[in-house]
């Protein structure tokens, strides 16, 4: 079986023509996603419009046994949305709407295909926010923050999406839906929606999550303080996490990014004689901002901290943010492609492993940028390269897998949010015990026997054989 | 010809595939599809100089779709350029399409009325006779104005209360056929604001639309003109006069005339000079002296009817990169009667004459922008560019909304009268 | 070994001291075909829970102390027997507060805690604990130990299964360790209390402080002999309590400093264990306590209106909560199968 033309058309009858892309020049854009040194050009692309449609078009790929690869907007930084050989994706592009935003309980429930900064925009109105902000959240999709458990710089302080997802509409492999968007205080029964959250695309689509809304802080406060070194800027963010200051962010941009950040249309007036900037954000009711204000000062000070400047108005705060937010794209700048390590340390250990990621990409002669999530040990280590070198793209891959091989063996992980997808698929046995992956493996397959959903990301091939192997029946 | 030729393919390299431009573009947000993105067809372009793919019609299709609104343009945190690298591959594009000879006829005959100011006023009165037998309508085509509106400028207008400056103002190709009144505010303006207005004779059209749709060989030759002409508009020591343009596309367009002259040193020093002395209306009143002589006389009650909505043309936003300006000389000419109008950057589907050419989609990037003018409250959206202008009259038409649409020139007209 | 009541039974249970002994305990149960009931002290099991002759129940009591507490990096890491008073204490020494805060915790388990999927009253501020289970370590039923999650703040490395053991009451495996996320030590605390005239009553003043800038830690409203109270703690920056304070004062004069400590309420917490309780909406609540407390047959109510959850004693039954899909219970199925393969683990 596969995709014939016979499928084709029962999913034309589904989808309608526009949903079902089978032109190569429209498929050939599917065929990376922010991971784009990994490349598959699908079969086919589906872009239903909703719950019914995806399960319609989910029943008839299961039928023809074909593989299947959840997209958002294709911003993953680890292929979780790369498209699978033969393989059909499946995109939320047409799945935009807010569906229904309860202001009194504090949550809304939107399409999967919904933009994390629209979902934003429309609870606004309603002094309410939603907490995760990825610095794509401008593209990237809530559905996609869903398949990664997305974070961002404010995570600090709220957590990633999982903490934030109170229900999902999720379409099984098989085509059948399943609706847990009833938000509830515990979960009824064991808690899919929080497993699911996170999964990569390996066990369903999500077409409708139900998210917790905040109320906005009555204050908001954006500082931002420079340093001579990037090792100072690191030991005063151990400095705060130790004496339990509580901002709400704390981020660390190097150099290389603010001067890449001040060349682009994203341009924050951070001052380029700097070695590191750190942003902090502040917020709460007056009373907490300041009290918290005078205990993080003197820390900043200890290590040097110069040049502190703070905003409260929304528009000098966005764009001192701005900057942070673009510090990705704006290291294009530097080379034709960027390849973006996503690795987690113990927060008192920054510093050592800042460094330990600059000596290697030195020592390999490639460029390293670090723009980061400090307050969560969260290290992103930039490196431009350009992929139609494929040497240069040989040693970047290896200095990722030197980078992560240090920040484990500091008792760090492979990624604080981007998640594992294709990019880290061999390091996870670093990581977990063939054991622990075959739990995993076994928990996937209860969703997905076949193992149609994403195949080939997250967890190693490896592990899942040797579950079949030990699976009850098989011995 | 070789398919890398089709791709400036050293700026496509600036893309790092990073999709913050998705949820920009009109047309991806209409369609959900990939390919309809910028960062789609950046990798499109990419793949055809790559050689994975052929510049096939559905290629073409896909660059065509594009509004070249240049939304993309102001998120991308790389820099991409992306308007010239389609204004690129839409040229290569026109030199090898096999078009039919029908429609190659009335490609060029199109095109080559924008340049004739007889043609130009013949087509008007055509139009209105088809207009007038409903054919327009079916047609979807911008409503036209009345006759007496249709009227050329004087060349020479003195300046009001003592004269500040002297400047020349781009008449352009369509907008006295179409939007006469709008020039004349245009010249009273800044006649007020104590310049001294002059008009080129011998200019007619400075080629941006043949630009936009890949008719390069004939933008070359108008932008040249559009340089000599403006050469010879000069002040009594023969310094060229700042050109003042009040159509956000021209406006964008001669500004990166530049481009249009990679293979020639001379005129591209040419055509910096000019860059460097044009300005968009607003931004040309926005700077003293001129700004407080026009503030002066500026009185928020006359006006048109309140509240007010500003929509920023995407070439004065994206192409131009002027935003403040505008927003400023409407508040001071309305005064607490401006409401904010969501997504003002987003492109109304306009875009030249592609709501001529692709009206069903050009319908469908407008219709949420009708509906976030609906939610606004605003009886008169102001905007500045003649496309955009018609183009909204067409859909509040349509909508049946009660709402008036006006340049900025003639709001700062009524205003200071 | 030690000995165990339930339902009305002595029972024995075995006590590993280790993960090693515990994964052996469980190889042999494997070997006899004896089913197991995971638990800590066995001071909260399901009371409809109905063991058989052959099943082995294992406690963990005995696995406790801490593996891992790192001051500077706010996470704490234990075995699975440890009592959450020692967690507690500990973690307050490196100037840590403990979330789920729970009555008489010198009887709870990290472990209990946890497959019970317990909040504290915490949880208005802090949230709920299946957010702050950082990674388990969890024996199957061959006593093979798997590892899930790890010890960091942030960490999104392989599947969320730290979320399925909280709350599964330890039908899908023994937990050995877990890991629990921390916060600042608020550096004052204190409670506040008034007397309201009915529970709708209290619930609506309770709503009130939700809206405004106040972040209390907790807010109960309780009614015990027939008098209604809500309680709310303030816990923070003392310049932001005196804020706190203000504002409580503002939306009603009789609030009044609680000197008396949550005594009152941890009795009252402890009476309704196991008690019914529902949960709704928040905005449904001061409907929900209107009918009970109209309700003659009804005796204690408890009430945490930020958290929209009611238990209450007395004959009115709890709704009934409709039955999972056919689709979920399906799926469910299969996960269990998944993660405890010879069915070997009893929900307690
Ligand atoms: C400039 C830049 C900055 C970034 N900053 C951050 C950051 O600060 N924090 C952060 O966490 N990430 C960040 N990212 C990574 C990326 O944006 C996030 O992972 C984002 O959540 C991906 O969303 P998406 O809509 O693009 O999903 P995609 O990339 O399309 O998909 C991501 C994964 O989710 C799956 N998926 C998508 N939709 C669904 C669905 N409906 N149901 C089930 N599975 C689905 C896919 O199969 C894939 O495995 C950044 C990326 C870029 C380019
Ligand atoms: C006032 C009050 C209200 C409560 N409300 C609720 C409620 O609404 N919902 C609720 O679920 N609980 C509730 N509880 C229960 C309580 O919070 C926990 O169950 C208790 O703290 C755990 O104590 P323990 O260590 O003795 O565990 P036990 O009582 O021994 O066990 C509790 C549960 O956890 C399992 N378990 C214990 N240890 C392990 C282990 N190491 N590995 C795997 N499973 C294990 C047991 O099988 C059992 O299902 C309430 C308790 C009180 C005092
Ligand atoms: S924002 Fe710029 S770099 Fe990013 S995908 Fe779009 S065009 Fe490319
Ligand atoms: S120019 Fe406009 S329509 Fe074209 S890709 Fe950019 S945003 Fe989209």
């Amino acid at each position: 079986m596969g995709v014939d033309s016979t499928l084709v058309e029962a999913l034309r009858r589904e989808l309608g023509s526009d949903g079902v892309l089978d032109r190569r020049s429209q498929r050939v854009p599917y065929e990376c996603d922010g991971l784009a040194f990994a490349r598959q050009v699908p079969e086919l692309v589906l872009l239903p419009r909703d719950t019914q449609q995806t399960a319609a078009a989910m029943r008839l790929l299961h039928e023809a046994r074909v593989a299947i690869v959840p997209r958002g907007a294709g911003t993953g930084l680890s292929g979780g949305a790369t498209p699978v050989e033969g393989g059909v994706t499946i995109g939320t592009g047409r799945m935009r709407s807010v569906l229904h935003i309860d202001a009194l309980n504090r949550w809304a429930r939107v399409q999967a295909g919904v933009v994390n900064a629209d979902l934003g925009h429309a609870c606004e109105s309603h002094g309410l926010f939603y907490a995760p902000d990825p610095s794509s959240q401008k593209a990237c999709t809530v559905g996609g923050n869903v398949g990664e458990n997305s974070g961002g710089p404010h995570c600090f302080r709220y957590g990633n999406t999982s903490q934030h997802v109170l229900g999902l509409v999720i379409v099984t492999p098989q085509g059948e839906i399943l609706d847990l968007s009833e938000p509830q205080v515990d979960p009824q029964g064991l808690d899919l929606v929080g497993l699911f959250t996170g999964s990569e695309g390996m066990l369903g689509i999500a077409t409708e999550i139900t998210v917790r809304l905040l109320p906005v802080p009555e204050v908001v406060e954006t500082w931002v303080a420079l340093f001579r070194s990037l090792d100072a800027a690191c030991d005063a963010t151990s400095d705060l996490i130790a004496a339990r200051a509580e901002p709400s962010a704390i981020e660390i941009l190097d150099k290389l990014t603010i001067e890449a950040v001040e060349q682009s249309v994203l341009r924050a007036g951070y001052p380029q004689d700097a070695e590191a900037v750190m942003l902090l954000e502040l917020e709460g009711s007056e009373a907490s901002v300041q009290a918290n204000a005078a205990v993080i000062e003197p820390l900043l000070a200890v290590r040097g901290a110069f040049g502190l400047r703070r905003a409260r108005a929304s528009a000098d705060r966005a764009r001192l943010w701005a900057g942070r937010k673009g510090a990705y794209g704006a290291m294009g700048r530097i080379a034709p492609d960027l390849y973006v390590c996503d690795a987690v340390v113990p927060r008192r250990h920054l510093r050592a492993l800042v460094r330990r990621t600059t000596e290697i990409c030195s020592g390999k002669g490639l460029r390293i940028a670090n723009v980061f999530h400090a307050g969560d040990g969260n290290l992103h280590p930039n490196i431009s390269y350009d992929r139609r070198n494929p040497e240069e793209l040989r040693r970047v891959l290896e200095a990722g897998d030197e980078m992560m091989r240090a920040c484990i063996e500091a008792g760090g992980s492979l990624s604080g949010e981007h998640g594992i997808g294709l990019e880290k698929l061999s390091a996870m046995p670093w990581m977990f015990s063939s054991e622990d992956l075959a739990v995993m493996c076994r928990v996937r397959e209860a969703w997905d026997p076949e193992c149609r959903m994403n195949p080939g990301k997250l967890l190693p091939i490896r592990a899942c054989m040797e579950t079949r192997m030990r699976a009850p029946g098989a011995t | 010809m070789d398919n890398h030729s089709l791709v400036d393919y050293a700026k496509s390299l600036d893309c790092v595939h990073c999709g913050l431009c998705l949820n920009s573009c009109p047309t991806y947000r209409i369609t959900g599809r990939e390919s309809s993105s910028p960062r789609g067809r950046i990798h499109l372009m990419r793949s055809v100089a790559e050689g994975a793919i052929e510049p096939d019609d559905d290629f073409a299709e896909e660059m065509d779709f594009c509004l070249l609104c240049r939304n993309c343009e102001s998120v991308c945190p790389s820099g991409v350029r992306y308007g010239a690298m389609m204004e690129h591959t839409r040229g290569a594009l026109e030199e090898r399409r096999q078009r039919p000879w029908t429609a190659r006829l009335a490609r060029s005959i199109g095109f080559g009325i924008l340049r004739d100011r007889m043609a130009l006023r013949v087509t008007a009165r055509l139009a209105r006779l088809a207009e007038g037998t409903g054919l327009a309508r079916l047609v979807g085509a911008p409503a036209l104005p009345r006759h007496a509106e249709r009227v050329l400028l004087p060349t020479h207008m003195p300046a009001e209360g003592g004269e500040l400056a002297r400047v020349a103002m781009l008449e352009g190709c369509v907008m006295p056929e179409l939007l006469g009144h709008v020039q004349r505010a245009t010249a009273q303006v800044l006649q007020r604001a104590g310049c001294t207005v002059q008009i080129s004779p011998m200019h007619v059209c400075c080629g941006s639309l043949h630009a936009h749709n890949g008719e390069v060989k004939a933008a070359c030759e108008l932008a040249r003109a559009t340089i000599e002409a403006y050469e010879r508009l000069t002040d009594e020591r023969g310094n060229p006069l700042p050109l003042i343009i009040n159509s956000a596309g021209c406006g964008s367009h001669i500004k990166e005339f530049e481009h249009l002259f990679a293979d020639d040193e001379t005129m591209a020093v040419r055509a910096r000079a000019l860059s460097g002395r044009s300005f968009d209306l607003s931004q040309f009143l926005a700077r003293e002296p001129f700004r407080s002589r026009l503030m002066q006389r500026l009185n928020p009650k006359a006006s048109h009817q309140g509240p007010y909505a500003w929509d920023d043309p995407c070439h004065l936003c994206h192409g131009q990169g002027v935003r403040r300006e505008p927003r400023e000389l409407l508040q001071a000419a309305v005064g607490d009667g401006l409401v904010p109008l969501a997504d003002p950057e987003s492109c109304c589907g306009s875009a030249g004459i592609y709501s001529l050419l692709r009206p069903r989609d050009s319908q469908a990037v407008l219709q949420p922008r009708i509906e976030a003018l609906r939610a606004s409250g605003a009886r008169t959206l102001v905007t500045s560019n003649p496309g955009c202008q018609m183009q909204w009259e067409a859909g509040i038409r349509t909508a049946q909304l009660d709402v008036s649409v006006s340049h900025l020139a003639e709001v700062l007209e009524r205003a200071s009268r | 070994m030690s000995t165990l009541h339930t339902a009305g039974r002595e029972r024995v249970a075995l006590l590993p001291r280790s993960a090693e002994e515990l994964s052996e305990l469980l190889a042999r149960c494997r070997a006899e075909g004896r089913r197991v009931l995971a638990i800590g002290t066995g001071c909260a099991l399901r009371e409809d829970l109905l063991l058989q002759e052959r099943d082995q129940i294992i406690s963990t009591e005995r696995m406790r102390g801490i593996i891992e507490y790192e001051p500077a990096e706010g996470v704490v890491t234990a075995w699975s027997g440890t009592r959450l008073s020692e967690l507690r204490k500990t973690v307050e020494a490196g100037g840590h507060l403990l979330t789920p805060a729970l009555p008489l915790e010198t009887e709870r388990t990290l472990g209990g805690v946890i497959a019970a999927g317990a909040s504290g009253s915490d949880r208005l501020r802090h949230g709920p604990l299946r957010n702050h289970v950082l990674g388990v370590r969890v024996a199957d039923g061959e006593g093979i130990i798997t590892r899930s999650g790890g010890r960091l703040v942030k960490n999104v490395t392989g599947y969320d299964l730290p979320r399925l053991h909280t709350g599964a009451r330890g039908s899908l495996g023994v937990i050995v360790e877990a890991s629990l996320r921390l916060f600042p030590l608020p550096a004052v605390r204190n409670g506040w209390w008034l007397d309201a005239q009915s529970g709708a009553h209290a619930c609506r003043v309770a709503l009130q402080v939700r809206a405004t800038r106040a972040q209390p830690l907790s807010m109960t409203a309780l009614r015990l002999d027939n008098r209604w109270q809500l309680h709310v703690e303030l816990a923070g920056h003392a310049a932001v309590i005196e804020d706190e304070e203000r504002i409580l004062r503002g939306i009603s004069s009789s609030f009044q400093a609680n000197e008396a400590g949550r005594t009152d309420l941890e009795q009252l917490m402890l009476r309704l264990r196991n008690q019914h309780h529902l949960s709704c909406q928040p905005a449904r609540i001061e409907e929900l306590v209107a009918q009970l407390e109209a309700d003659p047959t009804t005796g204690d109510l408890l009430v945490d209106p930020g958290i929209a959850t009611v238990r209450w004693t007395g004959a009115r039954p709890v709704p009934e909560v409709p039955p999972l899909s056919g689709v979920q219970r399906a799926l469910e199925q299969r996960i269990r199968k998944a993660i405890d393969p010879h069915g070997m683990f009893l929900r307690g």
